[in-house]
This record gives C-alpha cells, sequence and structure tokens, in this order.
C-alpha cells in the first residue's frame, strides 16, 4: 500500500493478572489487553480506533509510542521497528509521534506555567535555539487558537477545553507527522468538543498531520476520521473506510455498536439489535472468535476456529467467518 | 393533558463559597405531568444535578435552597421536615444516579438493598420482602434473580449494578422518577440495554419521570418533552419536536448543531458556541449567555429575559422572540 506512515503488525500486549503470589500457586494469568492487532496509517490520513472499556484501544495507543513495551509484534515506521528501538532511536522517534491524553485536567502538571510546558519539548529534543524559545511558544499557543500572554499563566487558570489546546500545543511542539489522540474530546462538553475537533481538522490540513484518533464516541470518530477499526476485547474485528463502516458494516459486533448509538434525531428510526449480557474478561477470553459468546449469529466454527481477517470490499476488511470474503487479506 | 404532579415556582438553591455566592439554581419555572417523561439538558455546571437533588430535599451544605417552591401533587416541599422527606423519598419520589459503581453499597448483599425500600416504606417483613424483591429484579432484566439476588454488588457488572439501582428506584412505583445521566457511565451498548429498561418501565408504570443527561441522543430516545438549562435558569423548553428540529434559543440552536451527527456524510464542519460558560461566581448582567451569543444585542447586556411562551407548550427565555 502506497503512502503508509505506521504500520502494526501482529501487536500484542499481555498484562499480568492478579497479585505477586498468582504465579507461585498455579498458572500465572494474563489479561489480554491487545491480542493480536494489524493495521496502518496512512501519511496525513485520520485513522480512528473504536471500541467499548477495556477492548485495547488505548494499549495500542501507547504502545506505538512505546510507553509501554508491547509483549510481541512489531511497529514499523518508516524503515524503524518502533517495538524495538531503545534509548537515542526511541527518544528520536518521539519527535516523529506524540501523543495528546484524555483528561486535560491531569496531563499537564498543576506547578509549571505554560510557558514551561511548552518548553519543556522543545528543549528535550533541541527544536529551535534558546533565543527564539520564547517566540515559538507565543507561536504555538497562536496556532491553538490561545491568546500568546497566557503563557505565564497556570493550568488551573484555564478551563477544561484550553488546557486541551494546550495539550495540543505540546504535542505539536516538535512537529511530529503522526497524533496519537486518546480520548481527546470525551471530557469536554458537547459545544467546546466541536471546537477542539475544529482545531484538530484545521491543525491537520495546515500542518499534513496523519491522526490515530481513540474514541469510544462513535459520531465523533465518524465526524474526524479517514478510516476506522473497530476493536473488541483485544482484537481488531473490521477495519473499513469511514463511509463504508457506517453504511455497510460487516461484523455482528460493529452491526451491534452502530445500531445502539442513541441519535438525537426524530428522522433516524431505527432497528436497535440488542446484545445480550456484558463484555467477558480479558483475562480469560471466549476461544477463538472473542465475540461469539454475545454475537447473535453465532455458529458452531465461531468457537472451533479463529477467524481471519478477509477482504470484504475495497479497502475493507473483517475478522468474522460469515463474512462473504472477496480474498483473504494476506493473497 | 394529565394533571401536574411537580409545580417548581421559582425555586433558587444557592451554594456559599469562598469565592462568593454560586447560583446553581437561579429561579426556575417548572411543571411535569403525570407519565410524562421530561429531559433536562445542560452541559457541566448548568445546575441540573442540583435542581434533581433540590427536589428530593438531598442539597447539603453548604448549599441551601434560598427561594421558591417544590409543589408535589400540592405539597411543598422546601418547607417540609428531613424526616417527612426522608418518607416521601424511594416511596413517591425516587432517584437513579449516574455511577451504580457508588450507589449501591459495597458490603451489603443486593437483596438486603432491595428488601430494605420494602421493610422500611412497608413494614414487610422476610419472604413476603424477598418475594418482591425478586419480581423487581426480574422486571429490569436480571436472568436467574434466585441465584444473583443474594451476591453482593461487585460481583454484578456495571450494567447489571444500574438495573439493581433502577429496580429500588421503582420498587414502590414513584409518582416522580428523578434519574440523573443514568447511562452516563455505561458503555454504548450496555447503554442501550439500559435505555430498553427505562422504555419498558414507562410503559408499565405511569410515573412522571425528569431524566437529567447531557447527551441529546439519549433524550431523543426516551423524552416527550425538553427543559434546556444553561446556567441555572431554563432558557427554552418545548416537546421533543420543536427542540430538535426548530429551537428557538441561540444557544439550544448552538447546542444542536455542535453534535457531531451520524446522518451527515462528508467531514464537514462543527458549529462550535465559542466561549466557555462563564465562572458561576461571577455571572454576566443581563441575559447570561449574552457574551457567547452572536446574536446578542444591547438590550441581552442590559435586561435578563425571562422564559414565557412564544406559540402553546413552547416557552423561550430570549429577547429576541
Amino acid at each position: 500500500m502506497a503512502n503508509q506512515l505506521l504500520q502494526v503488525q501482529d501487536l500484542k500486549k499481555y498484562f499480568p493478572a492478579g497479585g505477586t503470589l498468582s504465579g507461585i500457586f498455579g498458572k500465572r494469568r494474563y489479561v489480554h489487553a491487545v491480542d493480536g492487532v494489524s493495521f496502518d496509517i496512512r501519511g496525513g490520513e485520520t485513522f480512528g480506533l473504536v471500541g467499548e472499556s477495556g477492548c485495547g484501544k488505548s494499549t495500542t495507543g501507547k504502545l506505538i509510542l512505546r510507553l509501554i513495551d508491547p509483549s510481541s509484534g512489531n511497529i514499523l515506521f518508516g524503515n524503524k521497528d518502533i517495538a524495538k528501538l531503545s534509548g537515542q532511536s526511541l527518544k528520536e522517534m518521539h519527535k516523529r509521534i506524540q501523543i495528546i491524553f484524555q483528561n486535560p485536567y491531569a496531563s499537564l502538571d498543576p506547578r509549571w506555567t505554560v510557558q514551561k510546558i511548552l518548553t519543556e519539548p522543545l528543549i528535550a529534543h533541541d527544536v529551535v535555539p534558546r533565543s527564539e524559545m520564547k517566540n515559538k511558544v507565543a507561536e504555538l499557543l497562536e496556532a491553538v487558537g490561545l491568546d500568546p500572554d497566557y503563557m505565564y499563566r497556570f493550568p488551573h487558570q484555564f478551563s477544561g477545553g484550553q488546557r486541551q489546546r494546550i495539550g495540543l500545543a505540546r504535542a505539536l511542539a516538535v512537529s511530529p507527522s503522526l497524533l496519537v489522540a486518546d480520548e481527546p474530546v470525551s471530557a469536554l462538553d458537547v459545544s467546546i468538543q466541536a471546537q477542539i475537533l475544529n482545531l484538530m481538522q484545521d491543525l491537520q490540513e495546515r500542518l499534513n498531520l496523519s491522526i490515530l484518533f481513540i474514541s469510544h464516541n462513535l459520531s465523533v470518530v465518524k465526524y474526524l476520521s479517514d478510516r476506522v477499526g473497530v476493536m473488541y476485547l483485544g482484537k481488531l474485528v473490521e477495519v473499513a473506510p469511514v463511509e463504508e463502516l457506517f453504511n455497510n458494516p460487516v461484523h455482528p459486533y460493529t452491526q451491534a455498536l452502530l445500531s445502539a448509538i442513541p441519535v438525537p434525531s426524530l428522522h433516524v428510526k431505527k432497528q436497535m439489535i440488542q446484545l445480550e449480557g456484558d463484555v467477558p474478561s480479558p483475562v480469560n477470553p471466549p476461544s477463538n472468535c472473542h465475540f461469539r459468546t454475545r454475537c447473535p449469529k453465532f455458529s458452531n466454527i465461531c468457537a472451533e476456529v479463529e477467524p481471519v481477517p478477509v477482504r470484504v470490499g475495497e479497502d475493507h476488511v473483517v475478522a468474522c467467518h460469515l463474512a462473504q470474503k472477496t480474498t483473504t487479506v494476506d493473497d | 393533558m394529565n394533571e401536574v404532579i411537580l409545580d417548581i415556582q421559582n425555586l433558587e438553591t444557592n451554594f456559599v463559597t469562598k469565592k462568593g455566592i454560586v447560583r446553581a439554581v437561579d429561579g426556575v419555572d417548572l411543571q411535569v405531568r403525570r407519565g410524562e417523561t421530561l429531559g433536562l439538558v445542560g452541559e457541566s455546571g448548568c445546575g441540573k444535578t442540583v435542581l434533581g437533588l433540590s427536589i428530593m430535599g438531598l442539597v447539603d451544605s453548604p448549599g441551601r435552597i434560598t427561594g421558591g417552591k417544590i409543589l408535589f401533587k400540592g405539597e411543598d416541599l422546601v418547607s417540609k421536615s428531613s424526616e417527612e422527606m426522608r418518607q416521601l423519598r424511594g416511596d413517591r419520589i425516587s432517584m437513579i444516579f449516574q455511577d451504580p459503581t457508588v450507589t449501591l453499597n459495597p458490603v451489603l448483599r443486593v437483596s438486603q438493598q432491595l428488601e430494605e425500600v420494602f421493610r422500611y416504606h412497608r413494614g414487610m417483613k422476610g419472604k413476603e420482602a424477598r418475594q418482591k424483591s425478586l419480581e423487581l429484579l426480574s422486571l429490569v432484566g436480571i436472568p436467574q434473580p434466585e441465584e444473583r439476588i443474594d451476591r453482593y454488588p461487585f460481583e454484578f457488572s456495571g450494567g447489571m449494578q444500574q438495573r439493581v439501582v433502577i429496580a429500588i428506584a421503582v420498587a414502590l412505583n414513584p409518582e416522580l422518577l428523578l434519574a440523573d445521566e443514568p447511562t452516563t457511565a455505561l458503555d454504548v451498548t450496555v447503554q442501550a440495554q439500559i435505555i430498553k429498561v427505562l422504555k419498558d418501565l414507562k410503559q408499565q408504570k405511569d410515573s412522571a419521570i425528569i431524566l437529567i443527561t447531557h447527551d441529546m441522543g439519549v433524550v431523543a430516545e426516551l423524552c416527550e418533552t425538553v427543559a434546556v438549562t444553561y446556567a441555572g435558569n431554563i432558557i427554552e423548553q418545548g416537546d421533543l419536536e420543536t427542540i430538535l428540529e426548530r429551537p428557538s434559543h441561540p444557544y439550544t440552536v448552538g447546542l444542536i448543531q455542535s453534535i457531531p451527527k451520524m446522518e451527515e456524510h462528508g467531514k464537514a464542519r462543527l458549529t462550535a458556541i465559542p466561549g466557555t460558560l462563564a465562572d458561576p461566581t461571577e455571572i454576566p448582567p443581563g441575559c447570561k449567555f449574552h457574551p457567547r451569543c452572536s446574536r446578542a444585542e444591547e438590550v441581552c447586556k442590559k435586561t435578563r429575559p425571562v422564559l414565557r411562551e412564544v406559540s402553546p407548550g413552547h416557552k423561550v427565555a430570549c429577547h429576541l422572540d
């Protein structure tokens, strides 16, 4: 595929579960947070990663930045495998990939001024000479729609939306080519959320930025993304261009998820697909197809064979036995 | 039209803080009829939860109801003693809270928490209370209630805990049910289950329901009427269709436009409301929304608009209509 910026291949992250003693008495158990995920992000696009709590979407984002180490798999960025980098080469990579976090109240140091917060990445990555530092900070603040005079203030003097703008400015300080945005608007009210979404869209166009947009909110993902991946219990069950995914979802989980969103309109009348029960524990996920215990279309093969991703249309990949395959992905 | 069950008149609830007085509820008038589900919508800090707590008589110090009346079937709840309110709560008025994981008592079995309602308010004992509790659990869609009723809350998932909370709230067929963000803490597929439970309950009982939420989608699923709050006031009220399709107040218009629409195609720009909610201790004079309003005129900066009926059933607090 042309123009690939990042390629994630069979990425896995298992966290040990239970206390330290659980490994001594009997077999050590693991939370299968990310369980063999593969996708790619292309230059200048927004890739939306959606799913419910505990599906592994945030873990995937953190793995790409190597904030945590993967259990196995590759994260190819240019000609390097992020999964294998360390020390100076990993630091170099952080100049190319940056993150903005969910909670703007926890992700800014309350004792630092905005100037200090924004100067730190500039110094760490040696972006501009010291003499130009202040101008650069002012420029960054202007880019995210804040008054440059705000650089002398502390985080507590800002509202949630303004803090998220500061978080964005900090991430963009080193001019990254990929921004991982982990639920960047879910802590914000809807009128403020719209401001931040518009800002992200503007910045993306201006800076030719690729964005991995992680969210549980499907309508926000639809608004911002070019392509969308749906995760369930550590697995990517469906990937498709945004219009295709929303108009023609193939995986039963995607169908249920889309049908479950309450729409603030009187004209969209749809059949809600009710899923039984809750998401099973990721410590002991159902064998083979993870979704089979809640799937309305379950058949015997789902318990016996693990579904492999198959291509069902242009750029549209689904991991389900019931999907009509055109070709397998590896062909 | 059904009888008016709840009639709130010029209610004021204030909080005294170091920075000054916060008028969380600042002169609210609201009527709810039997069988009606009213959506009380607004963003964080608009006073919607405090309004709910005021009705329940649960406003804690430093908050205090400083004016107005809450007439519940003609009786003023504001003037009732805390013991009288305790008799009402859980019986004729009850509430569903946002986060089920902190609403239930973690050290009591679910059975004890359910049976308590029947013991306290109806003087039921032993088997009778248990039988009633089991019926309730099946009503809210908990499978195999006999097996589950003696478990502790932590043995239930978030969605199942919220079903238990709902069961407790509707146990005695309250005439008025308040639900404060009942699905916000839940994932979307579980939210769909809880919306279904609430829809089914609506059909079986004729309680009036006040649904407090920030999510217009949930309102569209459950409510017949909507009241929009901003900075402690109701600024627009009407039936669901009017509010969604023909909102009149600039804030309501902005609120609805800023929601990303599932049914729209392509990358459109969202219409955001500029600025942020004013500091609650420094509320602007005149219309509280005027600093963020694109249509604000001189009069908006000076005089506070009152909520008035612009067409039957549709009330707006704006100078421009």
